[in-house]
């Protein structure tokens, strides 16, 4: 018999057996290994950069923009389902018990984030202040409290009817996290510091406070973010495995269509398909966008040779391993199957992407090697790296076997 | 209109507050009677839907369903209604009779709800199908399940959104007759629908909604005369109201 008691633990139970399942397959790839390799080459040019850090760095400035967004950005996690719209909005007053335990699994998720990113940042602190690890533990401890506050005031800012725009709500969470977070690190006196814990309490009090008692919960928002996360765990499980629960979501961006057009072969079924995929669905614009910038990043600010040139292979390699989703991405749609095309022409069209995407990343990251340094050997040997990298990924029996796989 | 179990006066709503969908709409349910909504796809029918569900917040105006608002009193006010979706929302890991069993327990219904829903079963065909898994029937079967769990509710208010699509014609007719049964026992009942000719037949009222307004309201005579064609059907009468509403 079903409990309104018991639901939450039996939904989140069950997220958790198809998650764990799926934990298991990625530590089973290969993945694993490109991801372990650029946590070392990563940590170890952290140290390196540190050594070489300017002191006009402003490091507590960079830890206090970071922190703040680990800690403003603040999803959560309900477990819902759609039917819940049918069979729950009568019983909404009884599901409070429900949204507490969804808080405090979303708050306890996030606090391991923050502490990560805390640990990861703690490096830079020591070097630009000198502070002793017990004042940082006791930072960190404090940065815990305001992410739980956070949790409380994104959960408030989400009762606002839809109508009601929250950018004001975020932007003054943002601002006195941003204060408190700042004040903190750079061991102002203890009264500033209270006082904009003072701001902070007030404007929980008396800002986000009466939105909880004056709306009441906005379900489809709820679910709307529930699905987000939930899709954002499935796609990146979906770049180990088929997943079924993957639905895709679509946007238009028109100048980047425009673009895509022109600078992407289109001449044959599949190379349309690719290119419209590519830009237009889930997230593959954005992981290969972003993985261009870190390997921009990497070519400007890693130190030495030798690093620049691993930096680029592996950044171009690691591109080409989360595109290899949008290969089978039409697998499952019938009309496509039924075309007059073969299989090869599928592969080809794929090939013939990928190798303009990644070759663009080469090009452009020996052409910012060479502009920092005006050294040919640099520019040589970057672009060698990059080449050989794109040869590898676009090559026929790398993409065949990844797409069996 | 102190009978009315159903009224929405004056609403602006919506998603966003400088592009409303509704605009100043205003209709009312009595009770021993059904309202059919009828309108093209995106008139706003659903956003009207979800309003009074308590799902939106309305920008301007009110709703009240018995007499009190949702911010009055938020449990009391759902309890009041059920609300068949058009779209079939099942879990998928609840049984049939789960789904009954849920039902009674979101709405608190007391020990003779099993009972009841027995019935239910049988009028409805699907007594042998009480512990199979509805998420993966077809969407008829599936909307029957919707349907059963709205009566068994037995509110005084129904919110209904396009019903028939994907039913069999001995489903329909069950449900159709279940509703009226509701109805001569005091139920009021909003259906929004396209099945026009359905529609003319067993509601009492129409509400003709167009680009987020109310163009035209009022029984099958009522509408005749505005339109002035005494032999016209609600086919014709929504063609003439939708393009002088233009």
């Amino acid at each position: 018999m079903m409990q309104l008691q018991t639901l939450w633990k039996e939904r989140a139970g069950a997220f958790w057996n198809i998650a764990m399942r799926y934990f298991r397959l990625i530590g089973n790839s290969s993945f694993l290994f490109t991801l372990v390799l650029s946590l070392i080459f990563g940590a170890y040019y952290y140290s390196e950069i540190l050594k070489v850090l300017p002191e006009s760095f402003p490091g507590v400035a960079v830890i206090t923009i970071v922190a703040a967004i680990v800690l403003v950005r603040t999803p959560l996690r309900f477990f819902l389902s759609e039917a819940d719209l049918v069979f729950m909005l009568p019983a909404e007053n009884r599901l409070q018990g429900y949204f507490r335990q969804s808080l405090i699994y979303s708050f306890a998720l996030q606090v391991f984030t923050t502490v990560v990113v805390m640990t990861i940042l703690a490096p830079l602190y020591q070097h630009e202040m000198a502070a002793g690890t017990g004042y940082y533990v006791f930072v960190i401890c404090v940065l815990i409290v305001l992410k739980g506050a956070n949790v409380l005031m994104k959960w408030m800012e989400l009762h606002l009817p839809a109508h009601h725009s929250t950018i004001v709500y975020i932007l003054v969470r943002l601002a006195v996290t941003i204060i408190f977070t700042y004040l903190l690190l750079i061991q102002a006196q203890w009264f500033y510091v209270a006082l904009s814990a003072v701001l902070f309490v007030v404007t929980f009090f008396l800002m986000f406070l009466p939105l909880q008692r004056k709306y009441a919960i906005k379900w489809e928002k709820l679910l709307a973010m529930d699905e987000k996360q939930s899709m954002k765990f499935y796609r990146t499980a979906n770049l180990f495995t088929d997943v079924p629960k993957l639905k895709q979501s679509v946007k238009q961006r028109r100048l980047l269509s425009s673009l895509g057009e022109k600078l992407l072969p289109s001449d044959s079924v599949y190379a349309t398909l690719y290119q419209k995929a590519f830009i237009r669905s889930n997230e593959y614009f954005g992981i290969y966008f972003r993985l261009w910038l870190l390997g921009l990043a990497v070519v400007a600010f890693v130190p030495g040779l030798i690093g620049k040139v691993i930096g680029t292979a592996l950044i171009i390699y690691l591109t080409a391993t989360q595109l290899r989703t949008l290969y089978p991405h039409y697998q499952a749609h019938v009309m496509v199957k039924l075309y007059p095309v073969s299989d090869y022409e599928q592969g080809k069209a794929f090939r013939l992407m990928l190798l303009r995407l990644l070759g663009a990343q080469a090009v452009t990251f020996a052409a910012l090697s060479f502009l920092l340094s005006f050294d040919v050997i640099v520019f040589l040997s970057v672009f060698l790296a990059g080449s050989v990298a794109v040869a590898v990924a676009t090559s026929r029996a790398e993409v065949v076997r990844r797409s069996v796989s | 209109m102190n009978n009315s179990i159903l009224e929405v006066s004056h609403l602006t709503g919506g998603y966003q507050a400088n592009k409303p969908v509704l605009h100043d709409v205003s209709l009312h349910v009595n009770s021993n009677e059904i309202v059919g909504l009828i309108g093209l796809n995106g008139a706003g029918k659903s956003t009207t839907i979800k309003h009074i569900l308590g799902l939106l917040d309305p920008m301007n105006g009110e709703i009240k369903v018995g007499g009190t608002t949702f911010a009055d009193n938020k449990d009391g006010y759902r309890k009041q209604f059920s609300y068949i979706p058009e779209t079939p929302l099942l879990y998928d890991e609840l049984t049939l009779w789960e789904h009954l069993q849920l039902t009674a327990l979101a709405y608190e219904l007391g020990e003779e709800w099993e009972e009841r829903a027995e019935v239910l079963l049988q009028e409805f065909r699907m007594t042998n199908m009480k512990k199979w898994f509805p998420g993966h029937f077809s969407k008829g079967m599936r909307q029957k399940v919707m349907i059963m769990c709205a009566f068994l509710v037995k509110p005084s208010l129904y919110i209904v959104d396009e019903p028939f699509v994907g039913l069999d014609p001995i489903g329909i007719q069950s449900f159709l007759d279940m509703m009226l049964e509701m109805k001569d026992k005091g139920a009021g009942v909003l259906m929004s629908t396209h099945i026009l000719s359905t529609a003319e037949r067993y509601c009492d009222r129409f509400i003709i909604l167009h680009d987020g307004q109310i163009v035209m309201a009022g029984t099958m005579t009522e509408l005749r005369n505005q339109i002035g064609n005494s032999a016209a059907t609600l086919d014709d009468i929504y063609i003439e109201a939708t393009r002088s509403g233009k």
